[in-house]
Order: structure tokens, then sequence, then C-alpha cells
């Protein structure tokens, strides 16, 4: 079973609209590393320079901010759901 | 264009529409203004001679198609606190007041205010947000005001007397399961789903130009002049970069002389991301899991926080954070010097300021100015112990007298 990733609102251009995309991969880098193969420039647009997820960006693996995990080393188990979503709103 | 939405990271620009980020690189959309154009005509006796609501600084504020509000938000009190400032050693000293704000009682009646008339701009009937409190209140009453359907979304913990503040309109409001940035993914998720305009999410960038009428206030109350200090709470660091917006926007339409406000940032010491990266001299946000009684300023993974910290860095301010029983320090000594009762993130405030000016970091000279921005009543638990030990007397003088004659002996013994 592999990990099910989904892009939110204005992020979902970056995989031409695909609703919900599933990769095999042992972490969130390995896995957005095999969606850049499938989805040209994705990884530019969602890294920083110097490798780290944007800060206008959040990622969550089933529901938690991996930045309370372990980034983008977060391990991946067969059927979780990852979700990437714009980090501008609330307060 | 006279008024546009700029994107903060790559600027580009696009026309007002209930987005909160760009297309082109994620980043967070801005209004701005031509504000040239806007040096030519706004005054000072203009803005003077108009109702005294936020809404006397409309040109600055998004323009609002469907008509402009006419509920009196805003324009609350700048006390100047003599008997504080005399605790602190601050002799000008002021409380931006909005712990009496309409209807709500905090300062989020000003942002929700701005946002919904601009959700009845785009269209919308539904509206919502995800809160820890105060913006729930207000989203509920102001939606309630202008007929719209309304969702209120908050974390199963928050205070009862805030949960009652908003379930008594005519709303729907929904507890979730997690803390509250649990519950802002999940409002962003529902305005990417449903056609609904949830005020701190999709209409985000006209929502937050609402905080900036706490420094155009601040600034005419002193007489047109920006004070020398500001400190602020931070949640999501909104607020606090929106005063800063507000003040720049005095100096460049011309309504208020050029200088430098120092601004300072006040945070529980549970949930501190901003006032750590400011302290730690870091570059970029740690986000942390709330731990805190504060729970209105219990943000974790703060949207803002990043522009708040470079913001007090480029005021040369400074940001403290404090732990929760001195929040509650906070409370009792701006209620017992002052008369105002606050919440706990006035309590925050109120004690990183007593703290800073401890350090040394505040100039004791300085026109200072300490934004309270929300009711005691909503968080009145924290200080039900100061209800423990009252006096219970029949209704007879002797009762009244032996009582009183008690305490004065007593309070005699403890002076010497």
């Amino acid at each position: 079973m592999s990990t099910q990733f989904e892009f939110l609102g204005p992020l979902k251009a970056l995989v031409n609209g695909d609703e919900i995309i599933e990769v095999d991969a042992t972490n969130i880098r390995e896995a957005l590393e095999k969606l850049q193969e499938s989805y040209d420039g994705l990884l530019s647009r969602l890294l920083s320079d110097s490798g780290t997820v944007h800060r206008h960006i959040n990622i969550f693996l089933n529901e938690e901010d991996i930045q309370l995990k372990d980034n983008l080393q977060t391990a991946l188990s067969p059927g979780d759901k990852v979700t990437l979503i714009s980090a501008i709103a609330g307060g | 264009m006279n008024q546009f939405l700029e994107c903060s990271s790559c600027g580009n620009r696009t026309e007002f529409k209930p987005e909160t980020v760009c297309h082109i690189c994620f980043g967070p959309l801005n209004v701005l203004y031509d504000y040239d154009a806007l040096k030519r005509s706004i005054s000072r006796k203009a803005i003077e001679a108009r109702p005294k609501t936020m809404w006397r600084y409309a040109e600055l504020l998004p323009e609002v198609l469907s008509g402009t509000p006419d509920t009196p938000v805003g324009f609350t009190p700048l006390v100047h606190a003599k008997r504080l400032g005399k605790v602190l050693g601050i002799p000008r000293l002021y409380i931006k007041n909005d712990s009496v704000n309409f209807p709500t009682l905090s300062f989020k009646d000003r942002v929700v205010s701005v946002a919904l008339a601009k959700a009845i701009d785009f269209g919308f009937n539904k509206v919502g947000c995800a809160s820890t409190g105060n913006l729930a209140n207000s989203v509920a009453a102001q939606a309630t005001q202008l007929g719209l359907e309304s969702v209120i979304l908050i974390p199963n913990d928050l205070e009862q007397q805030k949960v009652v503040a908003s379930a008594c309109y005519d709303t729907t409001v929904i507890k979730v399961l997690g803390n509250y940035d649990d519950v802002n993914r999940l409002c962003t998720e529902l305005s990417y789903r449903e056609k609904i305009a949830v005020v701190n999410v999709n209409l985000r960038p006209f929502y937050s130009e609402g905080s900036k009428t706490v420094g155009f206030e601040i600034a005419e109350q002193l007489g047109w002049r920006l004070p020398d200090q500001v400190i602020v709470p931070m949640a999501g660091g909104s607020l606090i970069s929106k005063i800063d917006k507000a003040f720049k926007e005095l100096v460049k339409v011309g309504l208020v002389e050029e200088k430098s406000a120092h601004i300072f940032g006040a945070q529980p010491k549970g949930c501190s991301p901003i006032s750590a990266m400011v302290k730690n001299r870091s570059e970029e946000i740690t986000p942390v899991k709330p731990d805190t009684i504060v729970k209105s300023l219990a943000i974790g993974s703060p949207a803002d926080g990043n522009r708040a910290a470079n913001i007090i860095r480029n005021s040369d301010g400074w940001a403290e954070d404090v732990t929760d029983s001195e929040a509650v320090a906070g409370i009792t000594l701006l209620a017992e010097t002052e008369g105002i009762f606050t919440e706990a993130a006035g309590g925050v405030t109120l004690s990183v300021t007593k703290k800073l000016a401890e350090q040394g970091k505040l100039d004791k000279s300085g026109v200072t100015v300490i934004c309270i921005t929300g009711n005691g009543l909503k968080t009145a638990d924290l200080v039900s112990y100061r209800t423990d030990n009252l006096s219970v007397i029949e209704a007879k003088y002797s009762s009244y007298k032996e009582i009183t004659t008690n305490k004065a002996e007593a309070d005699y013994v403890n002076t010497v």
C-alpha cells in the first residue's frame, strides 16, 4: 500500500489539478522527489534555496505538521495521507 | 487601481478577490493603496469630522462596494495610565483599551467589520472562522447583525465564557478535537472545498487590514503623533504587523511626522515561537505545540510569525514571554491600578511590559502604549480565586461595622 498525497487550494496547480496521488516512498523528501518526475518544477516551488520546505507552505502527515516531526525526513508508512496546504491562514 | 492586492514575497499585483495567497509563489497577499493620491486628498480635519468609529479611516481600508459599515466599531479609549505608570516608572504610559470594543469586547471586532463587509461585496451568504474565542464571538455577533449564515470552528478546550459568547447568537458553533492549529488547517481546507468566506483564510488580506485601525487611533488620540514604544500581544503575529503598517501609512500620506516607533511583542511562555525567534536571533519561526492557559495567544504555527519578528527587529524593539502565573498577575495589576479588567492575553501584555521595563529595554521617558485587546469577563475563571475569602454578613449595620473595623485593624497590623 502506498502513501496518498493531496495538494489543496492554489497548490493543486503544482500537480496539474490532480486530486489524490499515490506514491511509494519511505519519507516525505523521497516522495516529493518521485513526484517531481511526474510534475516538472514541483520541487523548486515547494522548497527554498536551502532545501527546506518554503515558509509559505505547510505539509501535514495524517493531520500533523511535519515541522513538529522530522520535517522532510519524516518517515512514511503504507496507508498514510500527506496534505500540502498554504501556511498563510489564521490569526 | 487605487487599491490592489500585492504579494509580499514576489510583488505580483492583482485586483481584489477572495484569496489569501499569490498564485505564483504562494506568498501572502497584502492590500496596498495609492499613497501619493491619498496624500493629496486625505486630511486630519476631514477624518476628525467623521463619526468616532474605525471607519473614519475609510481611505486606508479596503473599499466596500456594498456601503461602508455604520456600526460603531472601534475608536476605543486611549487611557493615560497614571497609576500603572507610577508602578512601572513610565509616566507617559497609555492603555489602548479594546476590551470595550463593540460589539463583542475585543479588537477582533475591527477585523470582522472589514471582513464581513468584503464577504458581502464578493457575494458570500455564509461566513466562518477558525478562532481561539474572541474572533468566534465577533463573527457570530456581526454575522447575526448582517443576516449572514455563519459557522464557527473552535478548539474543544476553550474557556466556557468564550464558547457561550459565541453560541448565544444566530450561528453554528462546532468544537474541534485538537488545538487552534488543527482548527486552522481544517478551516483552510473548508475554504477550498465549499463556498464560504472564512474570514481569516480566504478573506485574510482584507480582514487583517482592520487591525490597522488600532494604530490609526493611537496616533490620532495622541494628537496625531506616533508613540515612542508600543507593546502588542502576539498570537499569529498579524496585529503587530498591521500596527506597524498603520504607522508607516500615516507617515506616507502625511497625517503624522516620521518617527521610529519601537515595537515590542508579548507572548505566553507556553506558546512563544515569535518571541523565541526574536530572542534567539534566528532566521525562521520554529513551530511549537502550545501549552498555556492563555488560549487566545495559543497559536503554535503563526502565519505572520516571521514578518512580526522582522518588524520588531527593524524597529529596534524586542519580544518577551511570561509564565501563566505572571499572566494572571498582569490581569490583577491592570485591574488594581487602572480599573480595567482584561483577559489572559492582556495579562501577558501587561506582565511583558513590566518585564521589559525591569530589563531596561523600554525608554521610561518615552510615550508608551500597551495594547489591551480583550475583556476579562471572558476569562474570569482565571481570577476567580479573588472571591474565595469574601466576607458574608447579615443585612445589619452592626455586622457591616464589625467586619470593616476588623478589616481596618488587620490592615493596620499588616502595615506595622
